[in-house]
């Protein structure tokens, strides 16, 4: 029955086919007219594949991103942890074992988590006023609120955010955390307002990831009221980059000796072959 | 012309259906249900021996990190397929109990299913010399023989499916991943640990010589066989690759299907999950 509906639909499918099947008789024909209707059909397969597959995708990480979301909420019990993931996973419907879905365990969760608070940012910083970024001047307020804003996320999981800060660090969690936090500095100088295009643009970013990180080690042991010291020193950090940066802008030529100068004497005071002593 | 494309076709065609490999002989289907049977009834008494001698014990560090990467939590329904002389089960059990006491109403199982009464009867001696009673170790044990292709339990049972060594055995490794699929409920997890290829030419070539000359010279002067462990090597060589073994998991409706390779590929470990 099925064969008999295979072949009226294949012979609908490739019509231009019947005429050589004709001169064959019997069983054979059955066999070529199917040949044909699955070539046809691995046709239709492969102009579908590429949607299909991206929805696919698209499926899997709303699965892995709804168990996540209810994994944090076990954070402050359970840690960064595969316990909090398979908690997660309970949560949201499926057996604790689904917490394999994740290989990394905790750092998958931390990664989710800095993901998820960077976007917040942005949208967060989409709708604060533009400061025009000038030569030597750093839109100081911008920055400071941005990393205060992002810093401050981390409130709800501070008792477990050193716990955290070391999953990053592990080999495999490397790649991850890095690119979390570039892609960080990076938004923050963007929506700040800066556009350069020169080497500018790497001091910025790498000047920026430092004061960050440092700020984040700052902040664990910060208890003062409503974080003011962190605040205060986040606004210090900036100044200091302030200062580097008009020290950089004054006339690099003029100032190249000099610093040559000082580098090679802080060398030999280091290698203690200073004879000048 | 045409029909004689049409009569090779057709030869190809017959041979991919009725019948498959036992080793690197062609055989029925039934046959290979057969042969299969025989072999393991022959070797069940000195399995675990074996599997130490031939792999020189690498095989209980292969069990150990295919555990870890299941992590199972306590409250886990675990259908240990294929699983006769219990090795995957102890060693569930003895993750679970490291894990420490469990969480009240989490009460964690585990099926042990293979095809081959004997093999069963080896692990249930195993299970009470090692003292793994249900009041012991706290984990449900059952005993169910059963095939892979038809399993007598209703859908949506289990939380993970494990198959250690054992697919490779099996007539129709399609029908034995459609129904892991059914019987795991949504989230579930299906691994399979099995013997796999090298992706370099001269390990693979180090890897042929042992098997092809030292396993069946062993089985001899251990177990007293040369054919088992002929057929065994030769299973091996007639597995699917890791990609094309991928691929087949995903056709069964698993995603997130994934595998890692032990030692050089000797050995994979395939993940797919029921999302």
């Amino acid at each position: 029955m099925s064969n008999l509906r295979r072949i009226i639909r294949s012979l609908r499918i490739g019509h231009r086919y019947i005429a050589p099947l004709v001169v064959v008789q019997g069983n054979n024909v059955q066999r070529i007219v199917r040949s044909y209707y699955n070539q046809n059909v691995n046709k239709e397969v492969t102009t579908s594949a590429i949607t299909t597959e991206h929805e696919e995708h698209q499926y899997e990480e709303n699965v892995k991103n709804r168990i996540l979301e209810r994994a944090l909420e076990f954070v402050t019990q359970t840690g960064w942890s595969v316990e909090s993931l398979s908690s997660g996973a309970k949560t949201a419907g499926y057996p604790s074992i689904t917490h394999g879905l994740f290989p990394n365990g905790g750092g998958d969760l931390v990664h989710f988590f800095n993901i998820r608070c960077n976007e917040q940012l942005v949208v967060e910083m989409k709708t604060w006023p533009k400061e025009d970024i000038k030569e030597s001047k750093v839109p100081m307020k911008f920055i400071e609120s941005a990393i205060m804003t992002r810093l401050l996320m981390i409130e709800p999981y501070k008792s477990t955010w050193p716990k955290a800060m070391a999953i990053q660090t592990l080999p495999n969690n490397v790649p991850n955390c890095l690119a979390t936090l570039l892609s960080l500095v990076d938004d923050i100088c963007y929506h700040s307002g800066d556009r350069s295009v020169d080497f500018n643009w790497y001091m910025r970013r790498v000047g920026l990831a430092g004061i960050y990180k440092a700020a984040e080690l700052f902040y664990l042991t910060d208890s003062s009221q409503e974080s003011s010291a962190t605040r205060s020193f986040v606004n210090s950090r900036i100044r200091d980059a302030q200062l580097i940066q008009t020290a950089l802008n004054t006339n690099p030529v003029s100032a190249a000796p000099q610093t040559l100068t000082a580098a090679f004497v802080t060398a030999k005071n280091i290698l203690g072959i200073n004879t000048l002593k | 012309m045409v029909t004689q494309a049409s009569q090779t076709q057709e030869k190809s065609y017959e041979q991919s259906e009725g019948q498959t490999h036992f080793g690197f002989q062609t055989v029925n289907e039934e046959e290979k249900w057969k042969k299969v049977h025989e072999v393991f009834d022959t070797v069940a008494e000195k399995y675990d021996l074996m599997n130490d001698v031939m792999s020189l014990g690498i095989h209980r560090v292969w069990k150990d990190i295919f555990m870890q990467r299941l992590a199972p939590m306590h409250g886990t329904k675990l259908l240990d397929m294929a699983g006769g002389t219990g090795d995957i089960t102890f060693r569930y059990i003895k993750y679970l109990q490291n894990l420490g006491p469990a969480p009240d109403g989490a009460r964690s199982s585990v099926t042990v299913c293979d095809i081959n009464q004997a093999m069963l009867d080896v692990g249930k001696t195993r299970a009470k010399k090692l003292g793994y009673t249900e009041s012991s170790c706290g984990v449900d044990i059952d005993w169910l023989c059963g095939d892979a292709e038809k399993l007598p339990i209703p859908d949506e049972s289990y939380d993970a499916y494990t198959i250690a060594f054992g697919i490779r055995n099996c007539t129709r490794i399609d029908k034995v991943l459609e129904e892991a699929y059914r019987v795991l409920t949504p989230g579930g997890r299906f691994m399979c640990l099995e013997f796999s290829h090298l992706p370099y030419e001269p390990l693979q070539w180090i890897y042929d010589k042992y098997s092809f000359q030292v396993i069946p010279v062993l089985g001899q002067l251990i177990a007293g066989q040369w054919k088992p462990y002929q057929y065994l090597v030769e299973s091996i060589r007639q597995f699917p690759n890791q990609e094309k073994f991928k691929s087949m998991i995903e056709e069964a409706g698993f995603r997130q299907v994934t595998y890692e390779n032990l030692t050089f590929g000797t050995c994979a470990i395939h993940s797919g999950f029921k999302i």
